[in-house]
């Protein structure tokens, strides 16, 4: 190397006096004891990288891994939220419950508010396929009818 | 510590039965070498830090198929170049900056940098500097720090001698150049 530091010397004069003879410094400088340190450093992220967790992820280029966690976050945060208008809708729906009630409801009234009933089916052009208004039929159409105007059925008779 | 040969630290891991070891013996042989490299690229002395790291883990993984058909040291200087300017076109392109004003952002923090010591040859080094980012290479370093042979460098760089040489003669005249106008 120090004939070859010669070599460089020489060289450089003949190309330029100037900075041939100028003495050759580092203008920077590292942190106390930096290079003492390095190879620990060195050697700490190579144990690390041979974890099983390292090795298995290793086997993937990082961008790669990184595009998959974004979509991976992305379908998670769709599928909740697609969960979520779900939930809303199925609260929407007309449940067994729901028929029942509207089952006691009608039996409730064709007893004590037959007249009510009997002119809100008439007025509403009501009929059945045989030409009479069957429970069943009358049940459907009453769930139809109030989910349709948002009304409970009290609202839609008076109306 | 014993100062191994590169065909001695090669032997070793193959065959010394504690490839860990003679790993570190490289490590501990080219640190200074490899880190002042960078250095003098990336200019900042933590990319320089994250570099080297990167540069002897990647020649750990590939030490086993290494062929030695050029130097060890050679080797982890072209390592050590291709890291360099890859990261530098990566930050780069974060900047959205074209080369000069990236260039003047390196020179500024060269102006402000804590670890700067001599006025004189800090304004040479931002010329060479940008010399070397311009040809993506660093002709001026390998030979005038590092002093390597125009061999070595030819390997380093994948460049013909005649070429570096010419690159070199060049690259001094500029700095030359520069140390008269300032």
């Amino acid at each position: 190397m120090s004939t070859e530091r010669e070599n460089i010397k020489k060289e450089l004069k003949e190309i330029s006096t100037e900075i041939g003879n100028l003495e050759k410094r580092n203008p920077f400088r590292v942190p106390d004891d930096y290079f003492e340190y390095l190879p620990h450093e060195i050697q700490k992220r190579k144990r690390v990288s041979e974890s099983p967790a390292e090795l298995w992820l290793g086997f993937f280029p990082r961008e790669m891994i990184r595009i998959t966690a974004v979509t991976l976050i992305l379908i998670v945060a769709v599928a909740t939220g697609l969960l979520l208008v779900n939930r809303h809708d199925q609260e929407m729906m007309v449940t067994h419950e729901d028929e029942l009630y509207f089952e006691e409801y009608l039996a409730w009234y064709s007893e004590y508010q037959q007249l009510d009933f009997y002119e809100f089916i008439s007025e509403n052009n009501f009929q059945a396929d045989d030409g009479l208004a069957s429970e069943e039929l009358l049940i459907d159409y009453l769930i139809d009818y109030s989910y349709y105007y948002q009304q409970s059925i009290d609202e839609l008779i008076e109306d | 510590m014993a100062t191994y040969s590169d065909a001695e630290l090669l032997d070793l891991f193959h065959n010394g039965g504690n490839p860990g070891y003679a790993f570190n013996l490289m490590v501990v042989k080219y640190r200074e070498k490899v880190y002042w490299h960078i250095r003098r690229l990336v200019i900042d002395h933590e990319d320089a830090n994250d570099l080297t790291q990167d540069v002897f883990f990647k020649a750990w993984k590939g030490l086993n198929g290494f062929r030695a058909d050029s130097g060890l040291f050679t080797w982890l200087y072209r390592i050590a170049s291709n890291e360099s300017l890859s990261f530098l076109k990566k930050k780069k392109m974060r900047y959205f900056l074209p080369w000069q004003d990236y260039e003047n952002i390196l020179a500024e923090r060269v102006d402000s940098g804590q670890y700067l010591m001599e006025m004189r040859l800090k304004k040479n080094y931002r010329k060479q500097f940008c010399h070397c980012l311009r040809n993506k290479g660093s002709s001026f370093n390998l030979r005038y720090y590092d002093e390597m042979k125009y061999e070595e460098m030819s390997e380093v760089l994948d460049t013909s001698v005649g070429a570096l040489k010419a690159s070199y003669h060049h690259a001094v005249k500029k700095v030359e150049e520069h140390l008269k106008n300032h």
